[in-house]
This record gives structure tokens, sequence and C-alpha cells, in this order.
């Protein structure tokens, strides 16, 4: 896939929360509007507001009774997580008219990619069919960024909202996105941002200017990568299958014979729980399920799953349950292949554990070592210490945004 | 499910003997397994554990009257307890349920009881929750598990349990109990003699070909006393037709040799119940020219019949040729 | 039996009652209230197995006549139906009557009802309590000793015994204990009264909330009868039982640390106020997380952060600020829990170890102990 001559589109749905709430409810239309958890309390504050809100002053995670003070007349509604989920498979539906290249990146951004839908010229008039399609059947508006790369689709898409269409070319990036504040960079979070200001670089231009190996110096990888695209130049393709990626880590095993001994069978599985505990571990992930896979003698494929509360990563829960659902799932017949599996994956950083009596004394005893490695992220940054791949779309993968990435994972 | 303890001394005398003893020596177990086909009156013999054990004056058998009789007997003791499955499986969370509350202090005086019905049924994670709850039984509990198919259940379960084996009904009392749901006796006489439980014999009443097979076994006999010719055509025509797989093949046999017996029943003893009480003329006429050493041949031949068919062999062939030497030796020798 | 009654007192009687019956009874007789007419006057008594709820309207009070009674008996009538028909009668003079067997006739005015009833001596007896074990304590200390523990017991079936809540009684101290294994509440009460022995019984969360919801707030005398099968609650003319849970409860002394590396004084209200806000912004599905990181001598940090939705913070002044700095995540339910359970002004939190118990109380009294798992991240 070359870098030149990809026709890609970043499209973005404008303060979607608050405009599905007035094309659901016109009455709310034109008028501030703000999505908030209780608007009824005093102490509540605003998920999401419309673009007349904002005309206020009003934004996210603003107190409602400062909201209410800077906009008398705010309008508030509760969020219907679920009315999101049904407007957002709605647009993906539209897009995927017009492509089979469509990766969605959470639940009201995606990217398309139309090289071979449209020339040149003809993907203006191609963005503004489908923005007027999508606010005319779904009420919604959309700003779309169309470029030869998903940087600078994404960056397009921001430059003009709400109901923007935007066109950044690789020769428009000295101009238009070196003079702005490195943080508007996408990729670029308020920690790397901290760390580049500590080496006097404000904006784009000042990455842009350095060498690629100055980047590198500050920030490793992640430096190079970023300079790259300071640049204009990123050649991931759009990947529809992205959303599928990394949800689960799982082996299997063909038997050499078709085996029926229950003590033989357990011990199989033992060692693949085994070895998905170490794959897991290399790359940094626990789930949230288990999955066994069993295949008959006469390739009958049954399989059975669970989905638990805590996460599961050390190799004695995952053989625990993966036993049990064996066990459960058995019919004695003889079996030819058996699979262990580990779904529903999250990304370090965003899983959570209660602690129980019962298991906070093993945990604590890892917390010298734990503070260990945080020293040492301090020290030499975060990839010095982890390890393997993480999940690409940063930040937007928590569980709202996983539900909906299962939508689409429905769809195969 | 109405309370059945009164019909266990009947349906199971010995069983119930031998847990009266133990319930008066105090040598139950906390944990009973009962085990038997359908309609061996499980339910019967763990609801007279149950009442046997509550009575406040008990003889030889609950006294009926007192305060713990009468609430058992109107469904209202309270402590006692009951699981079965929801759907195909008894589920981990009825298991929760009920350990949950057999957790808590009884209600009423003198000891809890639970019956986990169908008890196969639990699935390896209820099964291991009510292992775990048997394993630390709490002093004053007793398990009843009732089951037909003691060998699905966990070999640890079963161990934990004092196991008691149910006799299969008695052809005499299921008939009386088909009779009861309105099957005629003559219909009713035959199905005892096939049927292990009230359920699968009234399974049987509502399957057409047995009927038929039940009809042409019938029809065969009477041709029998015809001629040769005769019966094979019989045979071709109400018979062969049902010999579809070789269950259907064994139970056609089976009707047979059931009718041959009812003949040998009537030489041997005149008043004698017979698997065809409708057939009871041609049974006695049959009788009356037959030599038992002639029956004991005929017999013999169904036997071979029902070898052969485990051979394999050709079904329409098979049953034409017992035809024949049926007739050879009705012909006599 | 037949007698005549007030209809306000017959309905005050029974809302209480009612408060037992449970629609979801598989007992037959359960779904029935028993009536009893006996000299002293009229008992009610209804019952889901768990608890029983006896109340009683005597014949006189206060020189006023509240109960004719003209021949005793009993009778179970079904409680809704029952329940209902009370509620609409068109007088407040209502007479009912057992006729022929279990046919009970309900007049009032010029509308008569006649209800089949069931035989009384079918309804569980009332538990048998000696009274020799036995204490007093005001309604609204019986409330308050409810309110402060019963949130934190375990909802899941899977220990029957922690569904409940330990009440202990040893050197004139009550002492009750509620955990569901992540957080535990603790509250300790000297007794003027305390029975001679020692107690150690397991109370249903189910029960205590029922209780709580038929007392009063006030200072009126609630009298404690305890037994190994049953827990009894006297309060006037309503008596209150419990069946108790079986099994030991755990030993959760070893569990409360005897010593800290920080801690953190600051006001209740203030702390639950933003905790409240930033849970917000926290999800259920991530355990309700908060974050809470001390910021120097004098203030501590309450954040929340949620990718696609944003993140909070929140600075909350502290009184006072000891010893190692944290940071330590929480599920904002039960840190809500017990900051409402303590009630109080000023709180004192006594943090081990970002992955080890903490410990929550009021700086001016012990009498409540809250303790709270913390929330790993990783």
């Amino acid at each position: 896939m070359s870098e030149r001559g990809r026709i890609l589109f970043h499209l973005d749905m404008n303060s979607f929360f608050a405009s599905v709430e007035q094309a659901h409810d016109p009455s709310l239309k034109g008028k501030p509007v703000a999505v908030a958890g209780n608007p009824k309390e005093r102490k509540g504050i605003i998920i999401t507001c419309s673009y007349e809100a904002r005309a206020y002053g009003v934004y996210t995670t603003m107190p409602v009774w400062e909201a209410k003070r800077k906009c008398p007349s705010l309008l508030f509604v509760t969020p219907t997580f679920e009315r999101y989920r049904i407007a957002s498979q709605a647009m993906f539906a539209i897009l995927r008219e017009y492509s089979d290249l469509v990766e969605p990146v959470s639940i009201d951004e995606g990217y398309v990619d139309v090289t071979s839908v449209v020339n040149g010229a003809d993907a203006i008039d191609l963005a503004k069919t489908i923005q007027s399609r999508i606010l005319r059947e779904l009420d919604l508006p959309c700003s779309i960024g169309i470029a030869p790369n998903k940087f600078l689709a994404k960056m397009a898409s921001g430059m003009k909202k709400p109901m923007g269409i935007t066109v950044l070319r690789k020769r428009d990036v000295a101009h238009v996105l070196w003079p702005l504040d490195v943080e508007k960079m996408h990729g670029v979070g308020e920690k790397t941002a901290n760390k580049l200001r500590e080496h006097s670089i404000h904006t784009i231009g000042d990455l842009g200017r350095m060498t690629e190996k100055q980047a590198s110096e500050v920030l490793g990888q992640h430096g190079e990568k970023l300079w790259r695209r300071a640049h204009g130049i990123d050649s991931r393709p759009v990947d529809p299958e992205s959303v599928y990626e990394r949800k689960s880590v799982g082996n299997s095993k063909t038997l050499s014979f078709d085996e029926t001994s229950k003590p033989a069978l357990l011990q199989h599985i033992e060692q693949l729980s085994g070895k998905v505990a170490s794959r897991l571990k290399e790359k940094g992930y626990v789930g949230y399920g288990v999955h066994v896979q069993i295949r008959y003698h006469d390739w009958q494929n049954r399989s059975k799953s669970r989905t638990f509360k805590e996460p599961i990563y050390r190799q004695s829960d995952i053989e625990k349950h993966a036993k049990k659902l064996f066990l459960e799932l058995w019919n004695l017949e003889p079996v030819r292949l058996v699979g262990v599996t580990v779904q529903q994956l999250k990304e370090p950083g965003e899983i959570t554990e209660q602690l129980t009596f019962d298991s906070y004394q093993q945990v604590a005893k890892e917390e010298p070592v734990r503070n260990l490695v945080e020293e040492l992220q301090k020290k030499y940054g975060k990839s010095s210490i982890q390890k393997g791949i993480r999940i690409r779309s940063k930040g937007s993968s928590s569980s709202f945004s996983k539900d909906f990435l299962n939508d689409h994972n429905k769809e195969e | 499910m109405d309370w059945q303890a009164s019909q266990a001394p009947e349906r199971q005398p010995r069983l119930v003997a031998q847990l009266t003893r133990m319930i008066q020596s105090d040598r139950l177990s906390h944990a009973v397994l009962l085990t038997g086909e359908q309609g061996s009156g499980k339910e019967a013999v763990a609801h007279f554990l149950i009442q046997m054990t509550l009575c406040e004056n008990p003889q030889n058998v609950p006294c009926e009257t007192c305060r713990a009789c009468r609430l058992l007997k109107s469904g209202n003791h309270l402590n006692v307890h009951s699981v079965e499955a929801d759907g195909q499986f008894i589920k981990r969370e009825q298991i929760d349920q009920l350990i949950h509350e057999l957790s808590k202090t009884a209600r009423e005086s003198g000891r809890k009881f639970y019956i986990v019905h169908e008890a196969h049924r639990m699935n390896a994670s209820s099964a291991n929750a009510l292992l775990k709850f048997l394993e630390e039984p709490t002093s004053d509990v007793t398990a009843i598990l009732l089951t037909n198919q003691p060998h699905a259940l966990l070999p640890t379960i079963r161990s934990r349990c004092q196991q008691m084996t149910l006799q299969p009904i008695s052809s005499e009392q299921l008939k009386q109990q088909l009779m009861e749901q309105e099957v005629t006796e003559s219909m009713a006489s035959t199905i005892s003699k096939m049927a292990n439980s009230v359920e699968e014999g009234l399974a049987l009443t509502e399957e057409e070909e047995f009927g038929l097979a039940r009809r042409g076994v019938l029809k065969l006999m009477e041709a029998l006393e015809r001629g040769t010719a005769h019966a094979l055509v019989q045979a071709h025509e109400h018979v062969i037709p049902l010999l579809k797989d070789k269950e259907k093949a064994e139970r056609i046999l089976d009707l047979l040799l059931f009718a041959y017996r009812d003949i040998v029943a009537c030489k041997a003893n005149p008043g004698s119940d017979c698997t065809f009480p409708d057939k009871k003329a041609l049974w006695e006429q049959i009788a009356m020219r037959s030599t038992f050493e002639q029956l004991t041949y005929q017999l013999e031949h169904i036997m071979k019949a029902r070898r052969r068919l485990h051979q394999n062999a050709n079904r329409t062939l098979l049953m034409e040729q017992l035809v024949i030497e049926l007739r050879e030796v009705n012909a006599g020798v | 039996m037949k007698f005549e009654v007030m209809r306000d007192r017959l309905l005050e009687a029974l809302n209480d009652v009612m408060k037992a019956v449970s629609s979801k009874t598989t007992v037959a007789i359960l779904t029935g209230i028993k009536i009893e007419a006996k000299k002293e006057g009229i008992y009610l008594t209804g019952s889901d197995a768990d608890i029983t709820i006896q109340t009683f309207i005597p014949v006189e009070e206060d020189g006023e006549q509240i109960v004719q009674l003209t021949q005793t008996g009993s009778i179970v009538l079904q409680a809704r139906f029952f329940n209902e028909i009370v509620r609409k009668l068109p007088t407040n003079d209502v007479l009912i009557e057992v006729k022929n067997g279990y046919q009970t006739d309900v007049r009032s005015g010029k509308s008569e009802f006649h209800l089949i009833g069931q035989d009384a001596n079918d309804y569980p007896l009332l538990p048998q309590m000696e009274e020799d074990q036995s204490f007093t304590m005001p309604a609204e200390l019986v409330k308050s000793i409810i309110r402060e523990t019963v949130f934190a017991v375990s909802t899941s079936e899977s220990r029957p015994v922690l569904t409940g809540v330990n009440w202990q009684i040893r050197d004139g101290e009550l002492m009750c204990v509620a955990t569901d294994s992540h957080r535990l509440a603790r509250r300790s009460t000297k007794l003027e009264n305390a029975p001679a022995d020692e107690y150690n019984a397991v109370i249903p969360g189910k029960s205590l909330n029922e209780l709580n919801k038929i007392l009063e707030d006030n200072s009126e005398p609630v009298e404690i009868v305890l037994t190994s099968q049953q827990i009894l609650f006297k309060a006037g003319n309503v008596l209150f039982y419990s069946r108790l849970l079986e099994g030991n409860y755990p030993d959760t002394s070893r569990l409360i640390p005897s010593e800290h590396k920080t801690l953190v004084v600051v006001n209740g209200r203030a702390l639950h106020q933003a905790i409240d806000r930033a849970s917000l912004l926290a999800r259920e599905e991530r355990n309700n997380v908060v974050r809470f990181t001390t910021q120097g001598q004098n203030a501590v940090e309450i954040s929340s952060n949620s990718p696609e939705i944003g993140k909070v913070e929140e600075q909350v002044l502290a009184e006072q600020i000891e010893g190692e700095e944290l940071v330590i995540s929480f599920s904002a339910k039960y840190m809500m829990d017990a900051l409402k359970a303590i009630e109080g002004h000023d709180v004192q939190i006594q943090f081990t170890g970002v992955m080890r118990p903490f410990i929550l109380k009021s700086v001016h009294d012990d009498a409540i102990l809250q303790l709270i798992l913390p929330v790993r991240t990783y």
C-alpha cells in the first residue's frame, strides 16, 4: 500500500451524545443541551454538551451548578447509552455502503478508505453525500477529514466542527499543522507534551524541525513515530478487522490419538492453561472470560465459556476455570482436540480488581516489586518496563467502547 | 407434589421396614441416596422417612395425627425443602439457594430435610456445591437424594450417602396403577409385563404401534390354529410390516412369548393371571390339546428366533420360519 | 371466634404484620395471617419463615374500649385479601366472626364479606423464648446499629453466613460485625443491662432491614431476647422474631490492622460529596473505582477517569495528614457507604499500604469502625 495515492476519510460525530438526544427529542434542537449523570443534584457534572451550550462556555466535566450559572437556560438530559449504541451502528452501516474498508475506532468515530471508490476530486463530493445522508437519515451532524493517511485525516476532521469537511494534503502540513501546539497532535497526551516542553518543543513545527534521531532520543520509538507524523507520514492501513484484534489469547492442541481418559485430558488442559498464562503475561494483558473448546473424534466441535467479574490471568485461575468448563462440556466421547482461551482482554492500566480479605495478602506481597517498577517507569519512561504489544486505540477502549466494538464483532 | 408417605409401606415393604428400624435405633445417616426405577416409589419412601422422623408419636408407622404429621400432609411443614430440575438441569443457583435456606435455624422442632429429585440432573457446578455442603454437614440436616441413574452422580457424592435401592414395581401393582389411570384391564395386563413404571406404561398406551403389535400377535395366534398357510398370510399382513427395527421385532417376539406363557400357565393352573386376559378362552382351548412338551418346544423356538434376531438375521425370513416351526409342533410330532 | 374491633386499630396492627408476609412463599399457610382472639385482646401474626411479626390489640387501652370480645378462638385468613378488605370497609366498626368450621364473616356497616379461612393449628408456632437472656436498648439505638452495619453484608449466597450480621455480647458489650469480604463494618455498644451469659449469633441482613422499617425513631425501649434458634425484639405491642444463620462467623478481629503508615483526618461530609461527584465518571464494571492521592500535609485529591467520557479531579482540604505519601484506589460505593455510617464530621482514615485494608473511624470515638479493601489497578 503506497503512501501516495490513498484517499482516507476520518469521520467524527459532533458532540455525539448531545446530538443523539436532540435527534431523539426535536424540542431540544437549537438549544443548549447538556448530558449529565444526575442533573437534579447540585453536585452533578457535565458529561457532554451541545454546541449551543458550548457557546455559553459550558464544557465537559464542568459542575452542573457552574454550567447553570454560565447558561441559565441549559437543558439537562441523563445519558441513554443504548440509544447512542443504536445511532452508532446506523452510522457505520451508512459508511459500509460506500466502502468495505471501514475501521471503527470508537462509538463516534471511524476511518474509511475510499481510494478505490473515487478519484481525487470527487472525494469531496462523496464526503458531502455521506455527511448529508447522516444528517438527513439520522439527524446527526458530523465532521469529515479527507487525507492520504489516517493521521492527517484525523487531524483534518478536527479542524472544522460542527459539519465540517476539511482536506489536508501532505503539502499543507508545514503551514497548517506546524503552527499548532504540540498537544493538539493526535498521539500526544499530557505526559508526552510535558516531556516535549521540557525540551523546548511547543509546536508541531518544533517537533518537525528536529531530526528523527533527536525525537527518538527524547521519546524513544514513540518519538520517531510522532516525528514522522509531524511530517505527514503515516502508513497504517485502514483495517476493518482491527476491532477484532487481540480480544483473546488462546492455545489448542490436537491430540495424537482420540483421548478418553479424564486425567489425561485434564493434564492437557493444565498444559494449555500454562501456555495461555505465559502468553498473557508476555503481552501484559488480563482477561475477563475463559473459553474451552472440544473437538470430538467425529469432528463435532463444542465450546463453552464463562465471564468473570474479576480479571483472570494467573495460571491457577485459568486452569481452575478451564477444567470446570471442560468437565461441564465433555460428554465422555473420545476427544481429538482441546483448546483453552482467555477472552475479553483488557489493557494494563484499565483493569481493576476489587481485593478481598482472602486475596489481599498475596497481592500485597507483590507491592514492593510494583513500587520498584513504578520508580523505574518514572525514571526511564513507561516503555522501558512494559513489554509486548498494547491495544492500539489509545484511550478509547474503556468498557463502554468495548461493548460497542463487540457490536461490530457480532456482525461477523 | 402430594405427600405420599402413606403409600410407602405398601409399595416398598422391605425397604420401609429396614428404614423404620434404622430410624428407631437412630442409625440413619445424614445423607441418604434412594435409587430405583421410575415408578418404584422413591418420593413415597422419602416422604415416609421424613414423616417417620418428625412424627411426635411414631409406632411402626407415623401417627398421622400429631402436629408434624398434619403439617407434612398439608405441605405446610417449614423444615422440609426440595429441589427439582429447572429445565434440563438442577442449576447452581438452585443449590446455592437451598444451602442458604438450610443455613438458617429451623422453624419447627426437629431435623431439617431436603429432597433432591432426579439428583443425576445436577450439573458439575451444582454437584460440587452440594458435595461441599455434604462434606461439612450442619448437625441437624438430612439430605435425601433420589435417582434412577446412580452412576451418573459424582462418585464422591455417592460415597457420602447411605445408599438404598428400591425394588422395581411388581407387575401386579403396575397393572393396578395403570387401571387407575383408566387403561383397560386387558391392555394393563399386557403392559404391566412389558414396562417398569407407570410412566413408561402410559407411554406405551399412547404408542399406536404397540397397539398394532399386540393385535397382530393375537391375530397370528388365532391363525396358527387354522393352518400354516393361513398363519403365514396373517403374519405377512399383520406382523411382518411391524418388524421395522430390531427393538420393535424383539417386542413382538416378547409378546408372542408371553402368549405361550399364558397358555402354559392356563394348563398348569387354570385360574392364573394372564398377559392377555381377553384371549383366555383361546388359551384354554390351546392348552387343552397341547402337551407341556409341545409348548416347551414352541417356547424354545421363540427364544431361538430372539437370539437370531440379535445376530442380524433377515427379519421377514425369521418370522416366516418361526410361524412354520410353531405350526409343525402344533400339527403334532 | 367472634369480636368487634375499631378499624383504624386493626389496620395499624395489620400494617406491621403484613411486612412479614411474602407473596413468594411456597408454603400455603404462610400466605395467610393468623388471628387469635383471647381474653386480653387480639393477636395478629404474619411470617415468611425467616421473620415472624406479631402485633397485639388490647381489649382496653387508657380507659378506652378497643375490642369487644364475644367468643375467643383463632383462624388463618388470606393476608392480601383480608388487608385490602379492612382497608376499604365503610365504617370504623368491624365485626369478625368464624362460623361453622373455617368460614369467616367480616362485617362493617352494611357491607359483609364471607371468607374461607384455614386451620390456625397449621400455622407455625411462635418460637419458645426463655426470657432470662435478654437486655433492652432504645429503639433509635437499635436502628442506628442496624444502619451502621447491615449495608456491608454479602449479597452472594455462596457463603450464607456472610449474608447476616454477627451479634456478639461479651463483657457487657454488644459487638456487631458485617462483611462481604470486600469491606467490613463494626459497631460496638456498651450495654447497661447486659445478660449474664456470652452470646454469639448471626442475624440475617434481610431480617434486620425489615426490623429497621418497623421500629420508630424514638427512645422507647426495645427488649431483645436471645436464644440459639431465634432472636426476638419486643417494642410496645409488636413482637419481631427472626431466624438465625447457622455456621461459624469468621473471626474478623485479625483482619483489622493495628498500625498504620499514613493517617488522614478529613471532614467526612466534604469527602463524601467529592467522592460522590467523582463516582459519576467511575463505571460500575470497573468497580466504581476512584483514586485518592495525598497532597502534602493539607489536602487530598479525589480523581476518576473514564476515557470516553472524561475525567474529574477535586481537591479536598484535610485537617491533618501524617506519614507516607499515598496514592490508592477504592470503590466509591464502599467509601460512601462507610462515610454515611460514620455520619460524623471529622473522620480519620488509617492506611497501611495500597494493597491493604484501611480503617475509617470518627475522631471522637471508636464505637464505629469501617474497614475497606482497596481496588487494585494495573
